[in-house]
């Protein structure tokens, strides 16, 4: 392999992917997917955390509520109406304050607040929250608590969100395009209109040409994968580390792609295989969307290696040494791959001659 | 330096059982214009494959410049340049960006493209998508391309197969060109006057085998007539043929006699074709 060929022939499909289908779709569809989800499942554009009140009774503290910049208040005419928007999430919290509070608290005698709180609301925002109604009930920092929360759960209950639902499947659509799909198509593409045969009568090998491929595959996937999980919150507190393993789950896309382009003969076919093949390669994700049936399932299935130690790292804050035996799977995986491209090298050079 | 540009020393290739190349040798010296003739499926591209390292041969090699092309593929490619029969650019770039992008593979260093385009006659449509080029423009391109290294051995495959006159003299020319130069040309073709008229020798291949390899003209001297086509016009008005055989003891009464009693209107020397000697030779067409 020659660097100096691999880096051009990177700057060729760099430059060609402004006219590439596959290349476009696997920069596009992740982040909007990522937007889709994050709109329809509310917390995109809710930095703010999301709080309704119903007040009874005339509070001064509904007023100081009003008026604060980190909480996004909507006050409610009656308890039904802040129930319904509990209910479907409009807001994340719902407080009821009673008549007669601001009297009882005047008097010490703690009195009760309902505190309704939507299902699939994030524990950070349910944290702000909290903490900014204990500030504006308490007299002092360290003073004992002035109220009771009575606390009610609206909605399913799960206390897993949609979002974090569908995380793995986009980070997973993030590096399975990129890594995958963008290689796969790009070597089907020259296979078919037999520039590939032209890069091999030139000092570029063959080899040159699968690494530059792989290497285009391994930047898209790991780029939209960062991208993908900054968009959707998720990129926790060991930046290095995520990007690590997210690079090597694109090394094995990229690799699994090089080796799918390399035996597959035109697009429609290669379409057809990832159309069927597509429910095993995103059955780790499909496994994460569904909670109710044993999770051990994912383990199953290669991509579960690509995308468990991202998950690990960037949702569960996991260390290299949690995750180290799922990356000597992958690590694993990876050599499988490349030594079945070595293998099966010289085979696909002669398919290459006689096919131009 | 080699004492040949390109030298086929018994190269075999077999597709399962079929024997495509059987055993074949020749040699091509530096600047010689070798066309390499013969119908589909003889095993011309199969042997031109393994010329330029595309293919390994199942026994036999083949040296360029000095070198078993398949222990040096990647430095022998270095300098030698192909055209293929089949349209294989990238279509969605332009003629610069095509050629560049070749022209970094060899590491050609301060290359031109827009020299070489105005060369092959494409100067002006150089910031077109290829994919709006005619045939003929994309094959000009194309031998642009396999020029691109200034190779000591090209390769040429069909090089005018479907190009209208004026394109084909182009690229004729600038096959004369290079060999003018000293680049070596094995070129395959089925068009015999193409062969005729640039080629030094021609090679017959036919069944995986050289049937026969020499100079057109030697062939035709060996294979053709020696004899002349006399057209006359007759009493009545009818033109009516007459052939002279040229070695015979009375040619020179017959034609003194022809010339003397009849009214001449041509002459021509019944010379074969490089396509009469092929089918004589192989007892097949050239299309078969």
């Amino acid at each position: 392999m020659n660097p100096r060929h691999i880096f051009v022939l990177l700057g060729k499909e760099i430059r060609q992917g402004k006219t590439n289908f596959f290349f476009i779709y696997a920069l596009l569809m992740p982040l909007i997917l990522s937007l889709l989800v994050a709109l329809v499942f509310g917390d995109l554009f809710s930095e703010t955390p999301r709080l309704g009140i119903y007040d009874a009774g005339q509070s001064a503290i509904t007023a100081r509520l009003l008026a604060t910049d980190h909480l996004e208040v909507t006050a409610y005419a009656n308890e039904a109406a802040l129930r319904e928007a509990v209910q479907r999430g409009g807001v994340m919290v719902g407080v009821i304050f009673p008549t007669g509070f601001d009297a009882a608290l005047a008097a010490g005698e703690q009195p009760s607040l309902t505190t309704l709180y939507w299902s699939e609301s994030l524990a950070k925002d349910i944290a702000i929250i909290n903490s900014t109604l204990d500030q504006l009930t308490m007299p002092t920092t360290n003073a004992p608590p002035l109220i009771t929360l009575n606390v009610v759960q609206l909605g399913e209950a799960s206390n897993i969100s949609w979002t974090e639902r569908l995380l793995p499947m986009i980070v997973l659509m993030a590096i399975i395009l990129g890594g995958v799909m963008v290689p796969a198509a790009s070597l089907v593409d020259e296979k078919q209109k037999r520039t590939l045969s032209a890069l091999t009568t030139t000092p570029a090998s063959l080899l040159d040409v699968y690494a530059a491929k792989a290497l285009l595959g391994v930047g898209i996937s790991t780029l939209m994968g960062l991208v993908v999980l900054v968009i959707n919150n998720a990129f926790g507190g060991q930046p290095a580390l995520l990007v690590m393993v997210l690079a090597l789950g694109a090394v094995a896309a990229s690799v699994f792609g090089v080796l799918l382009g390399s035996f597959v003969k035109d697009i429609n076919v290669l379409l057809a295989v990832i159309k069927a093949g597509g429910l095993l390669l995103f059955a780790p994700a499909l496994v994460q969307l569904v909670p109710d049936i044993p999770q051990w399932i994912a383990q199953v299935f290669p991509t579960y290696y690509v995308l468990n130690p991202v998950l690990a790292v960037s949702q569960r804050n996991a260390g290299l040494g949690d995750i180290a035996g799922e990356l000597a799977v992958l690590l694993a995986l990876i050599g499988a791959m490349v030594l079945i491209l070595v293998l099966i090298f010289e085979r696909q050079q002669k398919r290459l001659a006689l096919a131009s | 330096m080699a004492q040949y540009a390109v030298s086929a020393q018994d190269l075999t290739y077999r597709y399962g059982d079929l024997l495509a190349v059987d055993h074949i040798s020749f040699d091509i010296p530096e600047g010689e214009v070798l066309g390499f003739l013969g119908p589909n499926g003889a095993g011309k591209s199969t042997t031109v494959k393994m010329l330029t390292g595309q293919l390994r041969p199942a026994s036999g090699k083949a040296v360029l410049l000095g070198k078993d092309i398949a222990q040096n593929t990647n430095a022998v490619q270095a300098h030698i340049g192909v055209l293929f029969e089949t349209t294989n650019l990238y279509e969605q770039m332009n003629a610069v960006e095509n050629l560049t992008l070749f022209a970094q593979l060899f590491g050609v260093k301060n290359f031109n493209a827009l020299t070489l385009l105005e060369k092959v006659g494409l100067g002006g449509r150089e910031k077109e998508r290829v994919a709006n080029y005619s045939k003929g423009m994309k094959q000009r391109l194309m031998l642009a391309r396999a020029l691109i290294n200034s190779p000591r051995v090209l390769f040429l495959d069909e090089p005018t197969d479907g190009l209208d006159p004026v394109s084909s003299q182009t690229v004729h020319a600038l096959i004369r060109e290079a060999a003018q130069n000293g680049t070596t040309v094995l070129l395959t073709t089925h068009d015999m006057v193409e062969a005729d008229k640039l080629s030094n020798r021609v090679a017959f291949i036919n069944k995986g085998k050289i049937v026969v390899l020499d100079t057109p003209a030697a062939l035709k001297q060996a294979y053709g007539k020696r004899a002349l086509r006399v057209e006359v016009q007759a009493a009545n008005g009818a033109t009516e043929i007459r052939e002279v055989t040229l070695d015979a003891d009375d040619t020179p009464q017959k034609l003194h006699d022809l010339f003397q009693n009849e009214r001449v209107i041509t002459v021509h020397s019944e010379e074969a074709t490089l396509e009469d000697i092929f089918v004589k030779i192989t007892g097949r067409g050239l299309h078969g």
